[in-house]
């Protein structure tokens, strides 16, 4: 008896980027260092889908400033990328990108079988618009409250305490922190934390092993386990680049 | 009373995956005939899905125990006498008995097992986390119960499958799965748990239950479901189609561990039931077969013996699919008419289109409005405005349909005029009884 003419599919995994383009960024190489630190990371992370044919991986990214625009709208085969540099200028409309995102992330279009999502933020400032009405809507939506959220900080003036509102609070486990954001002090920094999100965090994500759900009244907070970070990045003394921001 | 339940039959494969990075299958299947007190056959099946991290590292040890351990508990409790008030008794018996027993005696067995061979650091359940489904089936009743990301698939004579169960747990995020290594876990089982008696005109359908690899691995849940249906009728023909036809699911879809197990009840007057074994037998899992060849195989010919009236039925269903006739349509006619007039509100025509497109895939219906569930609760108590929910038709067309079928004073559902589908309505309906209202306050 035949196979039966349904559609097996392996699971898309949706990769979203959220950059701080505000001007700011221009200061100090930090928009030309986020650019070349993705558009390197390409490789690997490709290499990464590859290995790992069970998961799609898409990418997307957002840009925001005086406002939240997409800066690659449609979820693009990561072998197909051709990242187009960012430009930094105007405030900081954090809240709006989180919207943008969270419209995104609603079923449909989002697949129902997509693996959990890996969303990247990245800034150097703080939000100026309504950050918070923005990160309300964004955990409102199921996949966003499923996905990885990881924030990666640009310098002294990045507002830490709402790149941690958006990634969630974990509590310390056996021999690992507290979550926190990443924090990027220079170019080299920043291209690592950025190769370790796309290649490390893409493989843990698109092989999900089930897991248990914590307790009935507290869900779990992180939904992938996180690879470790490298050893140069986690002590930043080991390695100071030519320009610290 | 003669048990119209053919004997199931089940299949456990390691996912593509996990070939690949060398990890063992940590899913198990058990499938068994048992006989009741009054010497009836009973039958039974359990599937288990280990987990998969580095904390559950023996977690294919705790599923095939947890199959183990739900067979020798329903053995026992069948042995032992039927609950005293009939179907109300095993009921009560499926939400609460028996998950009390199974998780203490998995405990128990995997306690043991890790005195047996202990590993490094000390013993805890969660290394042999794993979920469990069950289906015990009787001359008079069927049920469920379990807990965690297993799927059930109720497939009838004429093809139309259902899903009847599937985790619908808040806590259940992600990748997140409830587990019987959790200390509650037997109080999990109650909302998984269901008895359904047998009624003598309904003695002709089959019942798929799976694994999370299975589902995940198709593209929709209408693709699951013809895929649960095709699973039960080839069984039906071929036990040994299954291990064939997992390693294909696995390596096209999610690459994850995949197992399936499938009882099947047949009408009177068809085939008869083996007679039943003088004491409780197991039906292991087939023995591994070569990979898939790459391309669907062609129509084989049926088998020499008379096939089950199931088999034939769902012949019909899929070569009806296959031909593109809309037998789902078929299934549940849409009576109600959209509007002809061209809507020109965006939020009116995006409504219109949500309501075409829900109503083309009724089987899906009763999931997608159970994903919303949140907001049908929040709708009922107050707390969204659906008239805002309305207003932005445009960009969540489901919500505003929600919206405007909140249960009203006036008898006539706005959906109707919508041209909704019976389905539709009778999904809303559904949804909306299971979402409770918000308690009165006597002053």
């Amino acid at each position: 008896m035949p196979f039966p003419d349904v559609k097996l599919a392996n699971r898309p995994l949706h990769f979203l980027y959220l950059c701080d383009c505000s001007g700011s960024m221009a200061a100090s190489g930090k928009m030309q260092a986020l650019n070349q630190a993705i558009r390197q990371s390409l490789p690997g992370m490709a290499a990464v889908a590859r290995d790992n044919p069970e998961a799609r991986v898409l990418v997307r990214a957002v840009r925001f400033a005086d406002h939240a625009v997409w800066h690659i709208e449609t979820p693009t085969p990561v072998d197909q990328l051709e990242w187009r540099d960012l430009q930094a200028g105007g405030i900081t409309a954090m809240g709006e990108a989180l919207k943008l995102v969270a419209a995104a992330l609603q079923t449909p279009p989002m697949e129902v079988r997509a693996l959990p999502p890996v969303l990247v933020l990245i800034s150097d400032g703080q939000p100026t618009d309504d950050f918070a009405a923005g990160l309300e809507a964004l955990l409102r939506v199921p996949w966003a409250q499923k996905a990885v959220r990881l924030a990666i900080a640009l310098g002294h003036d990045a507002d830490l305490e709402v790149l941690q509102r958006f990634i969630g609070t974990e509590p310390a486990t056996a021999g690992r922190s507290p979550r926190r954001p990443l924090q990027a002090s220079n170019a080299t920094s920043l291209a690592q934390y950025i190769q370790w999100a796309s290649t490390a965090v893409v493989g843990a994500a698109s092989m999900p092993a089930s897991r248990v759900s914590e307790t009935p009244l507290e869900p779990a907070a992180g939904n992938i386990p996180l690879p470790d970070l490298p050893p140069t990045v986690l002590d930043p003394t080991d390695d100071v680049g030519p320009l610290v921001w | 009373m003669v048990n119209p339940w053919v004997a199931p039959i089940g299949a456990s494969r390691a996912g593509a995956a996990h070939l690949r990075a060398g990890r063992p299958c940590q899913d198990a299947v058990l499938c068994g005939e048992l006989r009741d007190a009054a010497g009836q056959s009973v039958m039974l099946m359990a599937v288990a899905d280990g987990h998969g991290g580095r904390r559950y590292r023996r977690s294919e040890v705790g599923s095939r125990l947890a199959c183990e351990t739900a067979l020798a508990v329903v053995a026992d409790a069948l042995a032992a006498a039927a609950p005293g008030d009939g179907e109300g008794g095993w009921s009560r018996w499926l939400a609460h008995d028996l998950p009390e027993m199974v998780q203490c005696r998995w405990l128990e067995a995997v306690q043991a097992h890790w005195q047996g061979d202990p590993g490094e650091g000390d013993f805890e359940p969660l290394l042999y986390g794993s979920t469990l489904g069950l289906v015990v089936m009787t001359s008079r009743w069927w049920g469920h119960t379990g807990l965690g990301d297993w799927d059930l698939v109720r497939v009838e004579a004429d093809g139309r499958a259902r899903l009847l169960e599937e985790e619908n747990e808040p806590t259940a995020l992600g990748e997140a799965t409830c587990s019987l290594c959790q200390p509650q876990a037997a109080s999990l089982f109650a909302r998984r748990a269901a008895l359904h008696p047998l009624a003598p005109e309904e003695r002709d359908f089959a019942l798929v239950l799976c694994t999370d690899g299975i589902r995940k691995s198709c593209a929709s849940d209408g693709d699951f479901l013809t895929l649960a249906a095709w699973l039960a009728r080839s069984a039906a023909e071929t036990a040994g189609i299954l291990p064939e036809a997992l390693d294909r699911i696995s390596r096209e879809g999610s690459g994850d561990d995949v197992t399936v197990a499938i009882g099947r009840s047949e009408a009177p007057g068809e085939e008869l039931p083996p007679p039943p074994p003088a004491q409780a037998k197991q039906t292991p899992p087939p023995p591994p077969s070569p990979p898939a060849a790459p391309e669907a195989s062609p129509p084989r010919p049926l088998p020499r013996r008379r096939r089950p009236a199931i088999g034939r039925a769902l012949v019909i269903g899929l070569a009806l699919a296959a031909a593109g006739a809309g037998w789902l349509a078929l299934v549940w006619p849409r009576t109600q008419p959209p509007p002809q007039a061209a809507p020109t509100s965006p939020g009116l025509r995006a409504a219109l289109a949500e309501v075409e497109r829900l109503c083309s895939q009724p089987a899906t219906l009763p999931l997608e409005l159970r994903r919303r569930r949140d907001l049908f609760v929040a709708l009922r108590q107050g707390r969204q405005d659906p008239a805002r929910l309305k207003a932005a038709a445009a960009s969540d067309p489901l919500a505003a349909l929600i919206a405007a079928d909140l249960p009203a004073a006036h008898p006539r559902r706005p959906l109707q005029a919508l041209g909704a589908c019976p389905a539709l309505l009778e999904a809303l309906s559904r949804q909306w009884a299971e979402s409770p209202a918000p308690a009165t306050v006597i002053p």
